[in-house]
């Protein structure tokens, strides 16, 4: 079990069906692996420029980790579950 | 058997070329229909989400993130949180974390996503249609000047206190309030100064009452209060008694002391009315009798008072066709030569018979016909009608009293008809008195002088009616052109054999003949007072000692019988 609550962003380009389908599957994959223990946040860089430029979001879609410390950064590839379950396992295994 | 031929590689590329160019088509057309969907579902001002067919959301617009000021992580793969049937719309409140809630109208439909069977909920924002409705609700119901609800909202309270009432077997009372003298400050010092009293009133209104009660402007200087749930009615008159206190001292408008005060009528379920529409009519009949016992009074309805004001209401409304409908006649009373003996005169008497009162007093139906500005062409007609009946009668040793007040004369019309009817009828003016009330001679006295002045040089005489009863002056009666005194019969009713308050009788006699009048003493009913009259040089008589009020006919028969 892992103890400290995580809080990831995850910025994106707009809120088309393909994006909101892979949110769908991130969200599937962060419960299969930390249960309830994780807050996410969506951000729209069209929608929220402001944000992205606080995070140094150079290219979407990136997944942030903010907590627990330190802030890490991942670019995810949304064309396929496999390479977007890597990135994600990179971002949540960097603590161990 | 025949075998096909083998295809050539010509023949594969142009079938790959074609299948190409199907794919592109195919992809083209993908793309404008997903294009097509993120315009119209995606930019809709109307929220929409897709639920899958276990009512998780795979699928939302940004109209339905900002309505529901959530985060699209917290709103995909979730479920709604929401009661919802298909094809039935419902509304729906939303909090926000600011405290603020939308509404919105939901509602669902059966659709297909990614070829499953899923549900498109929609959502329209009505906050701001339901804020305005709100605002113009407010708006129909309450009044503008004093944010009291107004006479719309007053109806829709008073039907609820009502089965309120009836349901918990309470009392609940009606107070239907007007100011006195509103017209007059508002004429005198200006709407801005009424406006500041209509607002000042109002707050000592809502202060007088409790929660559960309703104060209402009804329009004008007209308030009305509900009083819920009352254990005993005798509150009601304890709130109209503190309302009326507190109105009794001045109020400060804009540096301006103001001196107002309030009639208040009182109507208690249930019985002084079941409906709301009878305690209103009840509380403003109550009203104008309160506003009647003089200012600064409260009444209660009761039933003696309906019953009256239906008999007034009934007087009000027939005076008016009363003339055209020959429904005026005219009675005499014989007027007697105490000294002679013999018959002096008589005198018109107005009677009104009212198609279902029957016969009404003048007295009862007067007042109204002056409230409705009936007094001249009654008073035309009767002084016309006395005269053609006299003219008839060929008397010319008797003399006709008609009765007159000060307002006839107001304009030329009565003073008219008197003119034309001694002239086309060659009656002796001498013949005829005008009786005048003292009371309405004694209103303007300076007034009065001037017009009896015009009426005595047609040549009649004038008599004061009802003497004793007003508030005469001596200085006065020694000017007005007048001949007789009429005393009035509360002075003759005290002429009994063991009473010694005869003595005002004596001295208006000897007055009168002081001032060299006559004097005519009304409401002779026996032999004691017409012996006492008699015996003092009361001068004439009139009463039912010696004959009642009769019809024209009666009267030819009384006069030949001598």
């Amino acid at each position: 079990m892992i103890d400290d609550k995580y809080i990831l962003r995850l910025y994106l380009a707009g809120m088309n069906t393909e994006n909101q389908d892979t949110i769908l599957d991130l969200k599937r994959m962060l419960k299969e692996k930390l249960g309830e223990n994780y807050t996410l946040e969506v951000i729209d860089v069209f929608d929220q420029p402001e944000l992205a430029e606080g995070d140094r979001i150079i290219a979407t879609p990136t997944a942030v980790k903010a907590m627990p410390g330190p802030v890490q950064k991942v670019i995810l590839d949304f064309n396929s579950k496999e390479r977007l379950l890597m990135g994600l396992d990179v971002l949540l295994d960097e603590k161990k | 058997m025949d075998k096909k031929p083998l295809k050539t590689v010509g023949d594969f590329e142009e079938e790959v070329s074609q299948l190409n160019e199907k794919i592109k088509k195919l992809e083209s057309r993908l793309s404008m229909s997903n294009s097509a969907f993120l315009n119209i579902v995606g930019k809709s001002l109307d929220g929409i989400v897709i639920l899958d067919k276990e009512r998780m959301v795979v699928y939302t617009n940004y109209a339905a993130i900002s309505l529901f000021d959530r985060n699209i992580a917290d709103l995909l793969g979730e479920p709604l949180d929401l009661v919802l049937r298909a094809n039935v719309s419902s509304e729906i409140n939303i909090p926000h974390s600011d405290r603020s809630v939308s509404i919105a109208e939901v509602s669902m439909i059966e659709t297909e996503w990614n070829n499953e069977p899923s549900y498109l909920v929609s959502f329209r924002d009505i906050t701001e249609r339901k804020k305005s409705e709100a605002v113009l609700t407010y708006m129909s119901q309450h009044d503008y000047l004093t944010d009291l609800p107004n006479r719309v909202y007053f109806e829709k309270k008073m039907s609820s206190a009502i089965r309120d009432a009836e349901e918990n077997k309470e009392h609940m009372a009606l107070l239907y309030l007007d100011l006195d003298n509103f017209k007059m400050v508002n004429d005198t010092l200006g709407h801005d100064i009424g406006d500041l009293l209509l607002k000042e009133v109002s707050h000592m209104l809502k202060a007088s009452i409790r929660q559960k009660d309703t104060v209402a402007r009804l329009g004008g200087d007209e308030f009305a209060l509900i009083l819920r749930s009352l254990r005993k009615p005798d509150y009601a008159a304890t709130i109209a008694k503190s309302i009326l206190e507190k109105l009794s001292d001045p109020l400060d408008l804009d540096g301006k002391k103001i001196f107002t005060n309030a009639s208040i009528g009182i109507a208690v379920y249930p019985f002084g009315g079941k409906t709301a529409t009878d305690l209103i009519k009840n509380a403003d009949t109550a009203m104008y009798k309160a506003k009647n016992n003089g200012r600064s009074q409260y009444c209660f309805f009761s039933k003696e008072l309906s019953e009256l004001n239906k008999e007034n209401l009934q007087i009000a409304t027939g005076i008016r066709s009363a003339l055209e409908n020959n429904e005026l006649s005219l009675n005499y009373q014989p007027i007697i030569d105490l000294k002679t003996s013999a018959c002096f005169g008589f005198e018109a008497l107005l009677r009104w018979n009212h198609p279902e009162l029957g016969l009404v007093p003048p007295n009862k139906f007067l007042p109204a016909a002056e409230d409705l500005g009936l007094m001249k062409s009654i008073g035309d007609w009767v002084v016309k009608q006395a005269l053609k009946d006299y003219y008839g009668l060929k008397q010319d040793n008797l003399f006709i009293s008609i009765n007159l007040s000060v307002d006839e004369l107001d304009g030329a019309k009565v003073a008219d008809t008197i003119l034309k009817s001694i002239k086309s009828l060659k009656i002796n003016p001498q013949n005829i008195i005008f009786e005048l009330t003292e009371t309405s001679v004694m209103s303007k006295p300076e007034d009065s002088i001037e017009k009896l002045q015009q009426l005595s040089k047609l040549g009649v005489q004038v008599a004061i009616d009802d003497y004793g009863t007003g508030y005469s002056s001596l200085s006065y009666i020694k000017r007005l052109p007048v001949s007789l005194l009429k005393v009035d019969k509360s002075f003759v009713d005290d002429i009994t054999p063991d009473s010694n308050d005869t003595i005002i009788v004596k001295s208006t006699i000897q007055l009168a003949h002081g001032l060299g009048l006559k004097v005519i003493a009304e409401g002779v009913e026996s032999k004691e007072q017409f012996e006492f009259l008699q015996k003092h040089g009361c001068d004439y008589i009139q009463g039912f000692y010696y004959a009642k009020p009769m019809n024209l006919k009666a009267l030819t028969a009384f006069i030949k019988k001598g």
